[in-house]
């Protein structure tokens, strides 16, 4: 793998030393940024100043990070990678922002994203293509597109993207980078521009698992102007990273290893897992056997989600407005046409066909029914091991343009990513080395049932060690 | 392939306006999701209960009390309603709804 550059420990380090300063920190970022930023388009061009800060015990203190630009942050411009947000000032902080802020943490900058989060590649942004640090003509994955190019350009230390069908873990394994998607309710939403709100998790772009426990430590909680997060606890995540997996259970489903996935990513994935075995863990083969109606399931109720949450944007509060209406119904329909790119206009007559009168039962109903389908299988399978092993995504990355043209292969790429939303669990992707044909790299994906979080990244640590000791 | 007047009927409920070669390039687009999604129908899914959230929490409120981090100043009260393509005097301004 290549040298990512500074994580958090190795910055934290420096600071002691005294050879790295924070603010010295934030320059050398904003100068690669500067540098680099043309070519990856991962940054949007709102800038941060930096906030001078005394050095203290937490973690994250001086380490320079990017948020994705569906999240707010006060007084700055914040436009989901739509044209109908393009001047649109966000009137309060997320509450990610505030809590990374008050940890320390210092904000470099907003990332490029797919249109309101719908897309697998980047290439959906009304600000134009975001591309894959490893190989530039291609795609870095989606929809936090510029959170994984930053994390793995070098343009950033960490990044927060949002996951609701695969959009943190999938461009995390087509980067190269640790990608975690949290329990659906760990992770405060407020001040998130909402997707699909039955799915939608905030989630962690980092360079090393351990990075990822602390992140994940400073973001989640319950938090009172978000109702569904779940009043539990946060757990130390990164004390228990190394902890011996002797006789964990790892499951493997053989639905996951099928027709689609590439030779080379089943190589890695499958080396990552016989890595796991050396070290103690104990291998169950499982089966999750609605898998392959997961994808089906989640185009009826994403898109339906999507089609009432981007209802708001109607041209008259905020955001694009129409020059041309004659009636206020024109002034809806022109302003949206206007203001939303393909992929936003698809899903939201998607969903409204869902949704309509006469539709409802055969569409959405069925795809909640089956969707309980799926979170079962999960729970069986949770009876049996303690964590289930595959890869992140089917293939490496592909090429710029390569699906574009077809939404069904598009949205094909979330196979493996998407019924873990539907389930509502946790899940990450960590690198588990090159593909032997492309070089480029594969993300093995670990998922556990609710709450579990601190298991997959024990077990993702002891991957990343694998993975370091055979190079 | 969905019909003319069916994409027709869907934009207007979602209030968008189409192109034409939008509108041609939805009905090819949702036809071929429409088929995929089709998949469903083989599911056995008799006395399945709908899974509309997962968490288990159900009807939950905050305390009814004034939340206090949010102050209506002048930069507030910009950013909220002064965000408003049209607006007249601390108001957001709309066409009217009656027809013509």
């Amino acid at each position: 793998m290549k040298d990512l550059g500074f994580t958090i420990s190795s910055a934290r380090e420096a600071f002691a030393k005294g050879t790295l300063t924070p603010e010295r920190l934030f320059e050398h970022y904003r100068s690669r940024i500067a540098q680099y930023n043309d070519e990856l388009n991962a940054y949007r061009p709102t800038s941060f100043a930096y906030k001078k800060r005394e050095l203290d015990s937490s973690v994250l203190t001086g380490i320079p990070y990017a948020l994705k630009d569906n999240m707010l942050v006060a007084g700055t411009v914040a436009t989901g990678g739509s044209k109908i947000l393009e001047k649109y000032v966000s009137a309060y902080d997320s509450t990610v922002y505030r809590k990374l802020d008050a940890s320390g943490a210092q904000l470099l900058g907003k990332t490029n994203m797919d249109e309101f989060a719908m897309g697998s590649s980047g290439e959906n942004s009304a600000y134009g293509v975001v591309r894959n640090p490893w190989d530039s003509s291609r795609v870095p994955g989606g929809s936090s597109a510029g959170s994984a190019a930053a994390v793995a350009g070098d343009l950033c230390v960490f990044s927060l993207g949002s996951d609701t069908g695969g959009s943190i873990r999938q461009p995390a394994a087509l980067c190269g980078v640790v990608g975690i998607k949290p329990t659906y309710g760990r992770v405060s939403r407020h001040g998130l521009m909402a997707l699909a709100s039955s799915l939608d998790q905030i989630g962690t772009f980092t360079k090393t698992v351990r990075d990822g426990a602390h992140v994940l430590e400073a973001i989640a909680g319950q938090d009172q102007f978000d109702l569904t997060t779940v009043p539990r606890d946060v757990p130390a995540y990164s004390e228990t990273l190394e902890k011996d997996i002797t006789g964990l259970r790892v499951g493997i489903p053989k639905e996951y290893f099928g027709e689609g996935l590439s030779v080379e990513v089943r190589e890695r994935v499958e080396q990552a897992i016989a890595h796991l075995e050396k070290r103690g863990a104990t291998l169950v083969p499982i089966s999750l056997p609605h898998s392959k109606y997961a994808l089906a399931v989640y185009y009826i109720i994403q898109p339906s989600e999507c089609a009432a949450n981007l209802s708001r944007y109607d041209g008259i509060r905020y955001g694009h407005q129409t020059k041309s209406a004659d009636s206020l119904f024109e002034v809806y329909t022109k302003s949206r046409a206007e203001g939303f790119g393909a992929e936003p206009t698809r899903r939201i007559m998607l969903g409204t066909y869902a949704l309509s009168a006469g539709y409802f039962d055969a569409y959405y109903m069925k795809a909640q029914k089956v969707r309980a389908l799926i979170k079962r299988d999960f729970d069986t399978a949770f009876e049996k091991v303690d964590v289930i092993a595959g890869p992140t995504a089917p293939t490496v990355a592909f090429k710029i343009g390569e699906k574009s043209d077809d939404p069904l292969a598009m949205y094909l790429s979330d196979i493996y990513t998407v019924p873990v939303n539907l389930a509502g669990i946790p899940a990450l992707s960590v690198p588990c080395g090159l593909g032997a044909e492309s070089g480029l790299p594969v993300g093995l994906q670990l998922i556990a049932n609710v709450f579990e979080e601190a298991k997959i990244l024990n077990v993702a640590w002891h991957v990343e060690q694998a993975l370091i000791s055979s190079q | 392939m969905l019909t003319d007047t069916e994409v027709d009927a869907i934009a207007k409920l979602a209030r968008i306006e189409l192109s034409a070669e939008m509108r041609e390039r939805l009905k090819r687009d949702l036809a071929s999701v429409l088929d995929y999604i089709a998949l469903l129908e083989e599911v056995d899914t008799s006395g399945v209960e709908p899974l509309y959230q997962v968490t288990g929490l159900q009807n939950r409120t905050r305390p009814d009390e004034h939340r206090g981090d949010f102050v209506v100043d002048d930069i507030l009260l910009d950013r909220l309603v002064g965000q408003a393509p049209a607006t007249q005097s601390r108001m957001v301004r709309v066409k009217s709804i009656k027809a013509k």
